[in-house]
């Protein structure tokens, strides 16, 4: 009697790991067979299985939903934004064509001021546009490469 | 978490946000220093230079920063020194969610809230985290042998405490 318990002592010590499956194969076929034999260890077995199962529904159920940031996936916002951009952009690209044609007419028609300083005029400014482009396209290229980006929390 | 239709990224890290969560708000008992601690590992795992490389070991790195997070809090606030005390008040009252338990649910979690601090959050780690022994070993910085003791008497304790709760329903 007393060396059964020891048995079974010895047994529940590894239950755990047991119903875990962090054994080596030939203990968890040992510790396997004692639990088919012995109504004891089966008993306790089978309450921290049970346990083990509640566990998990009763203590992750309870993360609210409204954490996760839902707002940033909301579709209809998504798609004010995409068509807000995409007329912004249009109206700058219409205005700015149309201002900038009209002032290279009237500084070339313009006979006030020499025809040189005029095309002087017109260079600095598409120069300021073309620096302009340059430092645009830089940021677009780190941006695309930027692994940060799609991160969203 | 519910992926609503819409396809879109989302940090591979997010994935344990509510097991994370579930460990911070055991070893705290407190639902908003809980996501305090959520928000920084998050904050953590942006920043770090050096992250690991593959799944695994990114989710052991993950659970170990939120754990020595809830360290910190916990030294910051003074509450290792008057653990048992604590114990008592916020067990159950602190941690009732809306949310619908079955009874023997609101058990387990009231059980499991009864343990100390060393037990709930090894059995956290294991039963609802689901860490293999070698992880959960790397996260506390045990050796595996001290993490099958440890979660097998922590196991025994949680069976303890759900009796006697059990019981004293019985009796009243």
């Amino acid at each position: 009697m007393n060396s059964d318990q020891q048995v079974c002592a010895n047994v529940q010590e590894k239950l755990s790991a047991y119903l875990d499956d962090e054994l080596t194969q030939q203990e968890q076929q040992r510790i396997y067979l004692h639990v088919q034999a012995c109504p004891q260890c089966r008993a306790l077995a089978d309450d921290l299985t049970a346990m083990r199962s509640n566990l998990k529904s009763a203590v992750l159920c309870s993360v609210d939903e409204r954490d996760l940031p839902k707002i940033l996936h909301d579709q209809p916002a998504r798609r004010f934004a995409f068509i807000g951009w995409a007329l912004l952009i249009a109206a700058i690209l219409l205005i700015g064509g149309i201002v900038s044609w009209q002032f290279i007419r009237e500084v070339l028609n313009d006979t006030g001021i020499g025809r040189w300083l005029g095309i002087g005029v017109i260079a600095f400014y598409v120069g300021l546009f073309l620096l302009f482009l340059s430092v645009l396209r830089q940021r677009l290229i780190a941006r695309k490469t930027d692994k940060y980006k799609k991160v969203q929390l | 978490m519910q992926t609503t239709g819409v396809k879109h990224v989302v940090h591979p890290y997010l994935q344990w946000y509510e097991g994370g969560l579930a460990l911070a708000r055991s070893m705290l008992r407190c639902n908003q220093a809980a996501q305090d601690v959520l928000q920084s590992a998050f904050d953590k795992a942006l920043v770090a230079k050096r992250l690991p490389e593959d799944e695994p070991a990114q989710r052991v790195w993950f659970y170990k920063v939120i754990r020595n997070g809830c360290l910190d809090v916990l030294r910051y606030s003074q509450r290792f020194v008057a653990d048992s005390e604590i114990e008592l008040f916020s067990s159950s009252e602190s941690f009732s969610d809306p949310v619908e338990l079955s009874q023997q649910q609101v058990w387990v979690r009231q059980a499991l809230m009864r343990l100390n601090s060393e037990q709930r959050e090894i059995i956290v780690l294991r039963d609802v985290n689901e860490l293999s022994y070698a992880e959960i070993a790397q996260v506390l910085q045990l050796n595996s042998g001290t993490v099958m003791s440890r979660l097998h008497r922590a196991r025994l304790a949680l069976r303890e405490q759900l009796l006697a709760l059990a019981a004293d329903e019985v009796s009243s």
